[in-house]
């Protein structure tokens, strides 16, 4: 291991260029949004690398000429340890089958995979185990039906309070589960509270947040980026296996209720893969065609341009009284200010 | 002593092992778990080199993760008496 040399890259500039290439050579993307990267360089050749998104370690490689010489733990060690450093005890990790021995004997767990393409993994002392028994404490019924809503909310409409209310009409018990990934104009626990309000009157409901685990930026990253690229498809296949194989026993979820998706092409993937897949795991998936308000349907994204114009009378016909009261406090007043001065989807 | 954070030690490189201690809940007790290369014949030297450092420094509830890669009794205790103290403060 004569002239083998670690090394933390930036990844604009020359050195994000080479790792780019040195990735493809070995079937893989550069991605992006890569917090940390390393490279593992012999007489100045990139021999391996890896990366750190947030809690999750990307873009692994090893050249082929280099495997079995301990190149791989040392590099996961060390990227291990930058996530340590970070307060990120809970690691996860993307890869593939193929890798799947390598990664079990670091001590990574498999938590779900996508078909023969994708398996995704975890580290640490906690676990998707824990995530199960603190669901299953807040179970609610055995038997009848259970429906479930996966919402973001930024911020609650009229249209998400219509869609919930549909699903407790029609259900013994509602699961609503709001994202909980802080990457939304409206920080989550703002989103949260704005759900529990705009609730409030429905009796049998349960309102949860979503965790690591639903929609995150560990399993759905592409969700907040909105790149329509192939590994939407991929992204939505995990979360919604994860939701398969995880939530629905913990909770007894008989049903899943989602809100047609008329304008994003993500959300409209995640809703076809939720519709192909989910009954393999005995869940009826309900499309609930949008509220409307003049003909055309109720958005987040419609209230967000309606506080950029500062259309008042818009916001009263798509937000339901518990948002509006929230929009006219002092807490509220920073987020719309941001708001006014972004034009990003999220 | 008394775990009030997560600590690290060690590494995942062969002869080591990398240790995690994270607080446990009250009353929850001793939590370990263990992935070893050779699980099957120094699985339970391990549990024992863990029950009794933690016996030794009288803690009581944690989590301990441990991923071994093959690492002798005094490396792993060594480790593992690293990582605890990093995550402790003493009473």
């Amino acid at each position: 291991m004569e002239g083998i040399r670690f090394r933390s890259v930036s990844l604009s500039g020359r050195d994000g260029e080479r790792v780019r290439l040195f990735l493809e050579a070995n079937g893989l993307k550069l991605e992006p949004r890569l917090d940390y990267t390393l490279v593992v360089e012999l007489d100045g050749e990139i021999i391996a690398t890896g990366s750190l998104a947030g809690p999750v370690l990307k873009c692994l490689a090893t050249d082929p000429n280099h495997q079995g010489q301990g190149l791989m733990e040392k590099l996961v060690t060390r990227l291990l340890e930058e996530e340590y450093y970070r307060g990120n005890w809970h690691v996860f990790l993307y890869t593939r089958p193929a890798n799947l021995e390598i990664f079990r004997s670091l001590g990574f767990r498999e938590v779900a995979r996508v078909r023969d393409r994708v398996v995704f993994f975890e580290s640490g002392p906690e676990s998707i185990a824990d995530f199960v028994s603190a669901l299953r404490e807040k179970r609610r019924m055995v038997g009848g039906k259970v429906s479930s809503v996966v919402v973001n909310c930024n911020p609650f409409t009229r249209g998400h309070q219509y869609l919930i209310e549909r699903a407790a009409a029609e259900s013994d018990w509602v699961h609503v589960f709001v994202v909980t990934e802080d990457l939304s104009m409206f920080p989550f626990a703002v989103r949260y509270k704005l759900v529990q309000r705009g609730t409030a009157h429905i009796p049998n409901i349960t309102v949860h947040a979503g965790g690591q685990y639903i929609i995150s930026q560990n399993t759905f990253p592409s969700y907040f980026t909105r790149d329509p690229n192939e590994q939407v498809e991929d992204h939505a296949l995990l979360d919604v296996a994860i939701f398969g194989q995880y939530v629905v026993p913990a909770l007894g979820i008989t049903d899943r209720y989602v809100g047609q998706e008329p304008y994003c092409p993500v959300t409209s993937v995640y809703n076809r893969v939720m519709q192909q897949e989910l009954p393999r795991y005995g869940v009826t998936v309900h499309e609930v065609p949008r509220l409307e308000v003049e003909g055309e349907a109720i958005s987040a994204s419609r209230v967000r341009q309606a506080l950029r114009d500062g259309d008042c009378e818009e916001l009263t016909k798509l937000l339901p009284s518990t948002t509006l009261n929230f929009l006219r406090s002092e807490e509220a007043q920073p987020i719309i200010h941001k708001i006014k001065e972004s034009s990003a989807p999220h | 002593m008394n775990v009030v954070r997560n600590a690290q030690a060690g590494t995942l490189e062969s002869s080591d092992a990398l240790v995690i201690v994270a607080p446990g809940k009250p009353g929850s007790g001793l939590h370990i778990e263990i992935n070893s290369i050779v699980e099957e014949q120094f699985g339970d030297q391990i549990r024992r080199v863990v029950e009794e450092t933690i016996d030794r420094l009288g803690i009581r509830d944690v989590r301990i993760t441990i991923q071994d890669r093959g690492a002798l009794d005094y490396c792993l205790r060594a480790r593992l008496e690293a990582a605890l103290n990093r995550a402790s403060v003493v009473d």
